[in-house]
Protein backbone atom coordinates (compact mmCIF):
# COMPACT_ATOMS: atom_id res chain seq x y z
CA UNK A 1 0.00 0.00 0.00
CA UNK A 2 2.88 2.44 0.87
CA UNK A 3 4.37 1.37 -2.00
CA UNK A 4 1.47 2.25 -4.41
CA UNK A 5 0.76 5.74 -2.20
CA UNK A 6 4.92 6.41 -3.33
CA UNK A 7 4.47 5.32 -7.13
CA UNK A 8 1.48 7.91 -7.33
CA UNK A 9 3.25 10.29 -5.58
CA UNK A 10 6.01 10.31 -8.08
CA UNK A 11 3.85 10.14 -11.00
CA UNK A 12 2.24 13.29 -9.68
CA UNK A 13 6.08 15.03 -9.43
CA UNK A 14 6.77 13.78 -12.78
CA UNK A 15 3.62 15.40 -14.09
CA UNK A 16 3.67 18.57 -13.06
CA UNK A 17 7.59 18.53 -14.35
CA UNK A 18 6.23 17.47 -17.97
CA UNK A 19 3.93 19.90 -18.06
CA UNK A 20 5.98 22.57 -17.19
CA UNK A 21 8.75 22.04 -19.20
CA UNK A 22 5.94 21.48 -21.87
CA UNK A 23 4.81 25.43 -21.24
CA UNK A 24 8.32 26.59 -21.25
CA UNK A 25 9.25 29.76 -23.11
CA UNK A 26 12.00 28.96 -26.16
CA UNK A 27 14.06 30.95 -24.95
CA UNK A 28 15.03 28.14 -22.01
CA UNK A 29 18.33 26.15 -22.58
CA UNK A 30 21.61 26.99 -23.69
CA UNK A 31 22.85 29.46 -26.94
CA UNK A 32 26.28 29.83 -28.20
CA UNK A 33 27.59 33.01 -30.10
CA UNK A 34 31.45 32.43 -31.46
CA UNK A 35 33.07 35.73 -32.31
CA UNK A 36 36.37 35.94 -34.25
CA UNK A 37 38.97 37.80 -32.96
CA UNK A 38 43.09 38.16 -33.64
CA UNK A 39 43.78 36.73 -30.61
CA UNK A 40 41.43 33.69 -30.90
CA UNK A 41 37.50 32.75 -30.78
CA UNK A 42 35.58 33.96 -27.89
CA UNK A 43 33.24 31.62 -27.31
CA UNK A 44 29.92 32.91 -25.33
CA UNK A 45 27.29 30.83 -23.82
CA UNK A 46 24.36 32.01 -21.95
CA UNK A 47 22.05 29.67 -20.30
CA UNK A 48 18.75 30.43 -19.70
CA UNK A 49 17.21 28.76 -16.81
CA UNK A 50 13.35 27.94 -16.40
CA UNK A 51 13.35 29.47 -12.70
CA UNK A 52 13.78 32.90 -14.72
CA UNK A 53 17.80 33.08 -13.72
CA UNK A 54 20.54 33.36 -16.34
CA UNK A 55 24.42 32.98 -16.45
CA UNK A 56 26.62 34.45 -19.28
CA UNK A 57 29.94 32.68 -19.26
CA UNK A 58 33.01 33.75 -22.33
CA UNK A 59 35.54 31.12 -22.87
CA UNK A 60 34.25 29.09 -19.93
CA UNK A 61 34.46 31.88 -17.69
CA UNK A 62 31.20 32.86 -15.68
CA UNK A 63 30.94 36.24 -16.44
CA UNK A 64 27.43 37.73 -15.52
CA UNK A 65 24.65 36.15 -13.73
CA UNK A 66 21.12 37.86 -13.53
CA UNK A 67 17.13 37.48 -13.65
CA UNK A 68 15.41 37.55 -16.66
CA UNK A 69 11.10 37.14 -17.66
CA UNK A 70 9.52 37.72 -21.09
CA UNK A 71 6.30 38.83 -22.27
CA UNK A 72 5.33 38.81 -25.67
CA UNK A 73 8.21 38.84 -27.52
CA UNK A 74 10.87 41.25 -25.27
CA UNK A 75 12.66 40.04 -22.42
CA UNK A 76 13.74 42.23 -19.37
CA UNK A 77 17.01 41.32 -17.57
CA UNK A 78 18.85 42.56 -14.80
CA UNK A 79 22.48 41.11 -13.86
CA UNK A 80 25.19 41.18 -11.26
CA UNK A 81 27.28 43.05 -13.50
CA UNK A 82 25.12 46.36 -14.03
CA UNK A 83 22.66 46.80 -11.10
CA UNK A 84 20.32 44.06 -10.01
CA UNK A 85 17.52 46.31 -9.62
CA UNK A 86 17.38 47.77 -13.16
CA UNK A 87 16.02 45.78 -16.13
CA UNK A 88 17.32 46.44 -19.39
CA UNK A 89 14.77 45.36 -22.48
CA UNK A 90 15.67 43.65 -25.88
CA UNK A 91 13.47 42.56 -28.14
CA UNK A 92 13.69 38.83 -29.18
CA UNK A 93 13.44 37.36 -32.78
CA UNK A 94 13.77 33.64 -33.79
CA UNK A 95 14.99 33.72 -37.07
CA UNK A 96 15.00 30.01 -37.29
CA UNK A 97 14.19 27.55 -34.90
CA UNK A 98 17.59 27.48 -33.30
CA UNK A 99 18.40 30.99 -33.83
CA UNK A 100 18.10 34.46 -31.57
CA UNK A 101 18.58 37.93 -32.27
CA UNK A 102 18.17 40.27 -29.43
CA UNK A 103 18.04 44.04 -30.21
CA UNK A 104 18.14 46.15 -27.52
CA UNK A 105 14.85 48.74 -26.91
CA UNK A 106 16.13 50.19 -23.62
CA UNK A 107 19.15 49.83 -21.85
CA UNK A 108 21.43 52.42 -19.37
CA UNK A 109 24.19 49.66 -18.82
CA UNK A 110 26.47 50.45 -21.16
CA UNK A 111 28.29 47.02 -21.05
CA UNK A 112 25.30 44.88 -21.10
CA UNK A 113 24.32 47.39 -23.98
CA UNK A 114 27.40 46.70 -26.51
CA UNK A 115 27.05 43.25 -25.78
CA UNK A 116 23.64 42.48 -26.09
CA UNK A 117 22.19 44.44 -28.95
CA UNK A 118 22.07 42.94 -32.17
CA UNK A 119 23.85 39.54 -30.65
CA UNK A 120 22.77 36.33 -32.81
CA UNK A 121 23.54 32.92 -30.88
CA UNK A 122 22.40 29.58 -32.19
CA UNK A 123 20.50 27.24 -29.63
CA UNK A 124 23.24 24.49 -28.36
CA UNK A 125 21.57 20.73 -28.25
CA UNK A 126 20.31 19.57 -24.86
CA UNK A 127 23.32 17.77 -22.75
CA UNK B 1 68.09 17.92 -19.73
CA UNK B 2 66.14 17.22 -23.01
CA UNK B 3 63.36 19.26 -23.24
CA UNK B 4 61.62 19.43 -26.75
CA UNK B 5 62.38 21.90 -28.91
CA UNK B 6 59.45 24.57 -28.80
CA UNK B 7 57.16 24.45 -32.08
CA UNK B 8 54.99 27.23 -31.89
CA UNK B 9 55.63 31.07 -30.69
CA UNK B 10 53.71 29.79 -27.37
CA UNK B 11 56.25 27.65 -26.56
CA UNK B 12 58.95 29.20 -27.39
CA UNK B 13 57.38 32.25 -24.89
CA UNK B 14 57.14 29.39 -22.26
CA UNK B 15 60.95 29.13 -22.96
CA UNK B 16 61.96 32.29 -22.56
CA UNK B 17 59.86 33.36 -19.45
CA UNK B 18 61.25 30.63 -17.29
CA UNK B 19 64.56 31.45 -18.62
CA UNK B 20 67.39 33.80 -16.79
CA UNK B 21 69.10 34.99 -19.77
CA UNK B 22 66.94 37.76 -20.26
CA UNK B 23 68.35 39.59 -16.91
CA UNK B 24 71.46 41.22 -16.80
CA UNK B 25 73.57 39.08 -14.36
CA UNK B 26 71.80 35.86 -16.04
CA UNK B 27 70.11 35.08 -12.40
CA UNK B 28 66.02 36.17 -12.62
CA UNK B 29 63.99 35.17 -15.36
CA UNK B 30 59.89 36.19 -15.36
CA UNK B 31 58.92 33.12 -13.40
CA UNK B 32 61.23 33.94 -10.32
CA UNK B 33 58.52 36.44 -9.40
CA UNK B 34 55.84 34.93 -11.78
CA UNK B 35 55.80 31.67 -9.91
CA UNK B 36 53.49 29.28 -11.45
CA UNK B 37 52.38 27.10 -8.58
CA UNK B 38 51.18 30.46 -7.44
CA UNK B 39 49.00 31.17 -10.11
CA UNK B 40 52.34 33.58 -11.43
CA UNK B 41 52.32 35.53 -8.88
CA UNK B 42 54.70 35.71 -5.57
CA UNK B 43 54.15 35.15 -2.04
CA UNK B 44 56.31 37.82 -0.32
CA UNK B 45 54.61 41.69 -1.04
CA UNK B 46 57.84 42.37 -2.81
CA UNK B 47 59.83 40.55 -5.35
CA UNK B 48 63.57 40.44 -5.71
CA UNK B 49 65.19 41.50 -8.68
CA UNK B 50 68.58 41.18 -9.85
CA UNK B 51 71.33 41.26 -7.17
CA UNK B 52 68.36 41.14 -4.48
CA UNK B 53 67.23 44.72 -5.56
CA UNK B 54 63.55 45.29 -4.48
CA UNK B 55 60.97 47.76 -6.15
CA UNK B 56 57.88 48.87 -4.33
CA UNK B 57 54.78 47.00 -5.91
CA UNK B 58 53.15 43.70 -5.26
CA UNK B 59 53.85 40.96 -7.79
CA UNK B 60 50.31 40.09 -9.34
CA UNK B 61 49.35 36.70 -11.19
CA UNK B 62 50.74 36.68 -15.29
CA UNK B 63 47.44 34.28 -15.79
CA UNK B 64 44.14 35.39 -17.29
CA UNK B 65 45.55 38.16 -19.03
CA UNK B 66 43.49 38.07 -22.28
CA UNK B 67 40.72 40.02 -21.43
CA UNK B 68 42.50 42.52 -19.40
CA UNK B 69 42.84 46.35 -21.52
CA UNK B 70 46.01 47.34 -19.65
CA UNK B 71 48.86 46.33 -17.52
CA UNK B 72 50.79 47.27 -14.28
CA UNK B 73 48.72 48.33 -11.34
CA UNK B 74 49.34 51.96 -13.02
CA UNK B 75 48.28 50.29 -16.29
CA UNK B 76 51.83 52.19 -18.24
CA UNK B 77 50.97 49.46 -20.70
CA UNK B 78 47.70 48.69 -22.87
CA UNK B 79 49.08 45.55 -25.12
CA UNK B 80 50.72 42.39 -24.06
CA UNK B 81 53.45 43.13 -26.62
CA UNK B 82 54.65 46.12 -24.66
CA UNK B 83 54.06 44.98 -21.16
CA UNK B 84 56.35 41.81 -21.91
CA UNK B 85 59.63 44.25 -22.91
CA UNK B 86 58.88 46.70 -19.82
CA UNK B 87 60.58 44.19 -17.23
CA UNK B 88 63.55 43.05 -18.87
CA UNK B 89 64.91 46.73 -18.89
CA UNK B 90 63.19 47.32 -15.17
CA UNK B 91 66.64 47.90 -13.26
CA UNK B 92 65.00 46.59 -10.41
CA UNK B 93 63.91 43.83 -12.08
CA UNK B 94 66.32 42.10 -14.78
CA UNK B 95 68.08 45.20 -15.90
CA UNK B 96 68.78 44.18 -19.03
CA UNK B 97 68.72 46.81 -22.03
CA UNK B 98 66.35 45.14 -24.59
CA UNK B 99 69.18 46.12 -27.09
CA UNK B 100 71.26 43.76 -25.35
CA UNK B 101 68.09 40.64 -25.15
CA UNK B 102 68.23 40.28 -28.82
CA UNK B 103 71.89 40.67 -28.91
CA UNK B 104 72.02 37.78 -26.76
CA UNK B 105 69.36 35.81 -28.02
CA UNK B 106 71.35 35.86 -31.68
CA UNK B 107 74.39 34.66 -29.83
CA UNK B 108 72.54 31.72 -28.46
CA UNK B 109 72.69 28.71 -30.60
CA UNK B 110 69.24 27.44 -28.88
CA UNK B 111 67.72 30.65 -29.61
CA UNK B 112 68.89 30.98 -33.14
CA UNK B 113 67.76 28.26 -34.65
CA UNK B 114 64.06 28.00 -32.45
CA UNK B 115 63.74 31.70 -33.70
CA UNK B 116 64.50 31.02 -37.45
CA UNK B 117 62.43 27.65 -37.30
CA UNK B 118 59.34 29.45 -35.99
CA UNK B 119 59.23 32.87 -37.43
CA UNK B 120 61.60 32.40 -40.14
CA UNK B 121 63.80 35.10 -38.61
CA UNK B 122 66.60 36.07 -36.08
CA UNK B 123 65.54 37.30 -32.40
CA UNK B 124 64.57 40.85 -33.16
CA UNK B 125 62.36 43.31 -30.39
CA UNK B 126 59.13 42.06 -32.05
CA UNK B 127 59.36 38.08 -32.05
CA UNK B 128 60.46 38.05 -28.94
CA UNK B 129 57.61 40.11 -27.41
CA UNK B 130 55.20 38.05 -29.70
CA UNK B 131 56.96 34.80 -28.03
CA UNK B 132 56.38 36.10 -24.75
CA UNK B 133 52.98 37.88 -25.03
CA UNK B 134 52.07 34.56 -26.51
CA UNK B 135 52.71 32.18 -23.99
CA UNK B 136 51.00 35.07 -21.33
CA UNK B 137 47.59 34.51 -23.33
CA UNK B 138 47.70 31.08 -23.00
CA UNK B 139 47.34 31.16 -18.97
CA UNK B 140 43.50 31.53 -19.11
CA UNK B 141 41.84 29.75 -16.14
CA UNK B 142 38.76 28.57 -16.34
CA UNK B 143 37.84 25.68 -13.88
CA UNK B 144 37.04 26.72 -10.71
CA UNK B 145 34.40 25.51 -8.53
CA UNK B 146 32.20 28.86 -9.16
CA UNK B 147 32.73 27.98 -12.55
CA UNK B 148 31.44 24.50 -12.42
CA UNK B 149 28.23 25.81 -10.31
CA UNK B 150 27.09 28.54 -12.40
CA UNK B 151 28.36 26.93 -15.81
CA UNK B 152 27.37 23.65 -15.54
CA UNK B 153 24.80 24.44 -12.71
CA UNK B 154 26.34 21.51 -10.54
CA UNK B 155 25.36 22.74 -6.98
CA UNK B 156 27.44 20.47 -4.90
CA UNK B 157 30.65 22.19 -6.74
CA UNK B 158 31.05 25.09 -4.30
CA UNK B 159 29.55 25.16 -0.13
CA UNK B 160 26.96 27.11 1.19
CA UNK B 161 28.74 29.59 2.42
CA UNK B 162 30.12 30.31 -0.87
CA UNK B 163 26.75 30.90 -2.33
CA UNK B 164 25.92 33.11 0.12
CA UNK B 165 29.09 34.94 -0.03
CA UNK B 166 28.65 35.42 -3.78
CA UNK B 167 25.44 37.25 -2.56
CA UNK B 168 27.04 39.57 0.05
CA UNK B 169 29.49 40.23 -2.56
CA UNK B 170 26.87 41.62 -5.21
CA UNK B 171 24.86 43.39 -3.03
CA UNK B 172 26.00 44.34 0.88
CA UNK B 173 29.36 44.08 0.16
CA UNK B 174 29.65 46.47 -3.20
CA UNK B 175 32.57 44.21 -4.22
CA UNK B 176 30.47 43.58 -7.78
CA UNK B 177 30.67 47.91 -8.62
CA UNK B 178 34.18 47.45 -9.38
CA UNK B 179 34.77 43.78 -9.15
CA UNK B 180 32.86 42.12 -12.52
CA UNK B 181 33.43 40.15 -15.83
CA UNK B 182 35.07 37.03 -16.53
CA UNK B 183 37.83 37.69 -14.48
CA UNK B 184 36.31 40.00 -11.69
CA UNK B 185 38.18 43.23 -12.61
CA UNK B 186 36.79 45.66 -14.86
CA UNK B 187 39.18 48.15 -17.16
CA UNK B 188 38.78 50.98 -14.67
CA UNK B 189 41.22 52.20 -12.52
CA UNK B 190 39.53 53.06 -8.73
CA UNK B 191 41.40 54.24 -5.55
CA UNK B 192 40.25 52.24 -2.44
CA UNK B 193 42.15 54.24 0.16
CA UNK B 194 45.47 52.91 0.00
CA UNK B 195 47.00 56.47 -0.73
CA UNK B 196 47.58 59.27 2.05
CA UNK B 197 50.52 60.80 0.98
CA UNK B 198 52.50 60.13 4.02
CA UNK B 199 52.95 56.21 5.17
CA UNK B 200 51.11 55.25 2.11
CA UNK B 201 52.63 57.31 -0.98
CA UNK B 202 52.46 55.20 -4.31
CA UNK B 203 49.98 57.71 -6.46
CA UNK B 204 49.42 55.12 -8.86
CA UNK B 205 47.99 56.13 -12.41
CA UNK B 206 47.82 59.90 -12.01
CA UNK B 207 51.84 59.43 -12.50
CA UNK B 208 50.79 57.76 -15.71
CA UNK B 209 47.46 60.03 -16.59
CA UNK B 210 48.78 63.32 -14.53
CA UNK B 211 45.66 63.58 -14.19
CA UNK B 212 44.71 64.83 -10.04
CA UNK B 213 41.41 63.06 -9.79
CA UNK B 214 43.71 59.84 -10.49
CA UNK B 215 45.55 59.91 -7.33
CA UNK B 216 45.77 57.03 -5.54
CA UNK B 217 44.06 54.98 -8.15
CA UNK B 218 45.05 51.44 -9.45
CA UNK B 219 44.06 48.67 -11.55
CA UNK B 220 41.06 46.28 -10.22
CA UNK B 221 43.26 43.33 -9.47
CA UNK B 222 41.43 40.36 -10.86
CA UNK B 223 40.12 37.38 -8.16
CA UNK B 224 40.33 34.31 -9.79
CA UNK B 225 42.99 32.41 -7.97
CA UNK B 226 43.68 35.36 -5.39
CA UNK B 227 43.27 32.85 -2.33
CA UNK B 228 46.54 31.78 -3.69
CA UNK B 229 48.04 34.85 -4.28
CA UNK B 230 48.98 36.51 -1.32
CA UNK B 231 49.59 39.13 -0.12
CA UNK B 232 47.47 41.39 -1.73
CA UNK B 233 47.03 45.14 -3.17
CA UNK B 234 49.42 46.78 -5.54
CA UNK B 235 52.12 47.10 -2.19
CA UNK B 236 51.55 43.59 -0.99
CA UNK B 237 50.62 45.64 3.10
CA UNK B 238 47.36 42.56 3.32
CA UNK B 239 48.63 39.18 4.49
CA UNK B 240 45.26 37.21 3.98
CA UNK B 241 42.12 37.20 2.54
CA UNK B 242 40.08 37.78 5.88
CA UNK B 243 42.38 41.14 6.48
CA UNK B 244 41.10 42.69 2.76
CA UNK B 245 37.81 42.00 4.01
CA UNK B 246 38.45 43.34 6.90
CA UNK B 247 39.98 46.41 5.56
CA UNK B 248 36.58 46.69 2.96
CA UNK B 249 34.54 46.45 5.74
CA UNK B 250 36.00 49.86 7.78
CA UNK B 251 38.48 51.70 5.62
CA UNK B 252 39.12 54.49 8.10
CA UNK B 253 40.18 51.89 10.77
CA UNK B 254 43.13 50.85 8.64
CA UNK B 255 44.23 54.20 6.76
CA UNK B 256 42.39 57.09 8.29
CA UNK B 257 43.64 59.91 6.53
CA UNK B 258 43.10 58.34 3.10
CA UNK B 259 43.35 60.88 0.28
CA UNK B 260 40.52 60.45 -2.85
CA UNK B 261 39.11 57.13 -1.09
CA UNK B 262 36.39 56.03 -3.62
CA UNK B 263 32.77 57.19 -2.72
CA UNK B 264 31.33 53.43 -2.40
CA UNK B 265 33.21 52.83 0.04
CA UNK B 266 32.64 55.62 2.19
CA UNK B 267 31.34 54.67 5.84
CA UNK B 268 31.46 50.87 7.18
CA UNK B 269 29.65 47.58 5.32
CA UNK B 270 28.33 46.30 8.88
CA UNK B 271 29.73 42.86 7.67
CA UNK B 272 29.18 40.20 10.47
CA UNK B 273 31.95 37.61 11.38
CA UNK B 274 29.84 34.75 9.46
CA UNK B 275 29.40 37.20 6.58
CA UNK B 276 32.86 37.85 6.31
CA UNK B 277 33.87 33.88 6.59
CA UNK B 278 31.04 33.79 3.65
CA UNK B 279 32.78 36.55 1.37
CA UNK B 280 36.15 34.18 1.62
CA UNK B 281 34.57 31.21 0.70
CA UNK B 282 33.67 32.73 -2.26
CA UNK B 283 36.58 34.10 -3.31
CA UNK B 284 37.84 31.01 -2.09
CA UNK B 285 35.76 29.14 -4.94
CA UNK B 286 37.76 31.08 -7.61
CA UNK B 287 40.45 28.95 -7.58
CA UNK B 288 41.45 26.77 -10.13
CA UNK B 289 40.92 23.46 -10.32
CA UNK B 290 44.86 22.47 -11.42
CA UNK B 291 45.60 24.51 -8.18
CA UNK B 292 43.75 22.48 -5.73
CA UNK B 293 45.06 19.71 -4.02
C1 LIG C 1 61.53 41.05 -10.00
C2 LIG C 1 60.23 40.44 -10.13
C3 LIG C 1 59.58 40.39 -11.49
C4 LIG C 1 60.11 39.90 -12.67
C5 LIG C 1 61.48 39.32 -12.91
C6 LIG C 1 59.06 40.02 -13.66
N1 LIG C 1 57.94 40.56 -13.09
FE1 LIG C 1 56.17 40.85 -13.98
N2 LIG C 1 55.57 41.97 -12.45
C7 LIG C 1 56.26 42.19 -11.29
C8 LIG C 1 55.67 43.28 -10.54
C9 LIG C 1 56.16 43.82 -9.21
C10 LIG C 1 54.58 43.73 -11.31
C11 LIG C 1 53.68 44.93 -11.00
C12 LIG C 1 54.51 46.14 -11.37
C13 LIG C 1 53.74 47.41 -11.47
O1 LIG C 1 52.52 47.38 -11.46
O2 LIG C 1 54.37 48.46 -11.57
C14 LIG C 1 54.54 42.87 -12.49
C15 LIG C 1 53.54 42.93 -13.47
C16 LIG C 1 53.43 42.03 -14.51
C17 LIG C 1 52.27 41.87 -15.36
C18 LIG C 1 50.98 42.68 -15.30
C19 LIG C 1 49.84 41.98 -14.64
C20 LIG C 1 48.62 42.86 -14.53
O3 LIG C 1 47.67 42.42 -13.88
O4 LIG C 1 48.57 43.97 -15.07
C21 LIG C 1 52.57 40.87 -16.27
C22 LIG C 1 51.65 40.31 -17.34
C23 LIG C 1 53.93 40.46 -16.01
N3 LIG C 1 54.42 41.17 -14.92
C24 LIG C 1 54.67 39.56 -16.76
C25 LIG C 1 56.06 39.45 -16.67
C26 LIG C 1 56.94 38.90 -17.68
C27 LIG C 1 56.50 38.37 -19.04
C28 LIG C 1 58.20 38.96 -17.19
C29 LIG C 1 59.49 38.55 -17.88
C30 LIG C 1 59.80 39.22 -19.12
C31 LIG C 1 58.11 39.51 -15.85
N4 LIG C 1 56.81 39.84 -15.59
C32 LIG C 1 59.18 39.65 -14.98
C33 LIG C 1 57.38 41.47 -10.88
C34 LIG C 1 58.23 40.84 -11.78
C1 LIG D 1 35.69 51.10 -5.49
C2 LIG D 1 36.03 49.90 -6.23
C3 LIG D 1 36.25 48.62 -5.44
C4 LIG D 1 35.39 47.98 -4.57
C5 LIG D 1 34.00 48.43 -4.17
C6 LIG D 1 36.05 46.77 -4.16
N1 LIG D 1 37.28 46.67 -4.74
FE1 LIG D 1 38.64 45.23 -4.44
N2 LIG D 1 40.02 46.25 -5.52
C7 LIG D 1 39.79 47.47 -6.14
C8 LIG D 1 41.06 48.03 -6.58
C9 LIG D 1 41.25 49.35 -7.32
C10 LIG D 1 42.06 47.13 -6.16
C11 LIG D 1 43.57 47.34 -6.27
C12 LIG D 1 43.88 48.36 -5.18
C13 LIG D 1 45.32 48.63 -4.84
O1 LIG D 1 46.17 47.77 -5.01
O2 LIG D 1 45.58 49.75 -4.34
C14 LIG D 1 41.37 46.02 -5.51
C15 LIG D 1 41.99 44.90 -5.00
C16 LIG D 1 41.34 43.84 -4.41
C17 LIG D 1 41.98 42.62 -3.99
C18 LIG D 1 43.47 42.30 -4.13
C19 LIG D 1 43.85 41.92 -5.53
C20 LIG D 1 45.31 41.55 -5.62
O3 LIG D 1 45.68 40.91 -6.62
O4 LIG D 1 46.10 41.88 -4.74
C21 LIG D 1 41.01 41.82 -3.45
C22 LIG D 1 41.20 40.41 -2.89
C23 LIG D 1 39.77 42.54 -3.52
N3 LIG D 1 40.01 43.76 -4.10
C24 LIG D 1 38.55 42.07 -3.07
C25 LIG D 1 37.43 42.87 -2.92
C26 LIG D 1 36.25 42.50 -2.15
C27 LIG D 1 36.06 41.17 -1.46
C28 LIG D 1 35.41 43.57 -2.20
C29 LIG D 1 34.07 43.72 -1.49
C30 LIG D 1 34.12 43.57 -0.06
C31 LIG D 1 36.05 44.60 -3.00
N4 LIG D 1 37.27 44.15 -3.42
C32 LIG D 1 35.49 45.85 -3.28
C33 LIG D 1 38.56 48.07 -6.30
C34 LIG D 1 37.45 47.79 -5.53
Amino acid sequence: MKNAFTWLGCLAVLLTIVSFISAQDPIVGRWQRIQKSPDGDINLIFVFRADSTYDGIVNGKAFTTGRYFIKNDIISVSDNGCNLAYYGTYKLKYYAQDSLLFTAISDTCKERYQGANGLACKKLPKK
Amino acid sequence: MHEPEPATSLELGKRLFFDPILSGNRTISCGSCHKENLAFADSVAVSPGVNGRLGTRNTPSAMNMRFQESFFWDGRATTLEQQVLIPIENPVEMDLPVDSAIARLNTDAFYRQSFLRIFKELPSKSNLAKALSDFERSLETSDSPFDDWRVNDNEEAVSASAKRGFKLFNTKAKCIQCHFGPDFNNVEFRNIGLFDGKMHVDSGRSAISHRASDLGKFKIGSLRNIAITAPYMHNGMFKTLKEVIDYYDNPEAVIPNSMNRDTILTGTLQLTDAEKADIESFLISLTDRRFLK
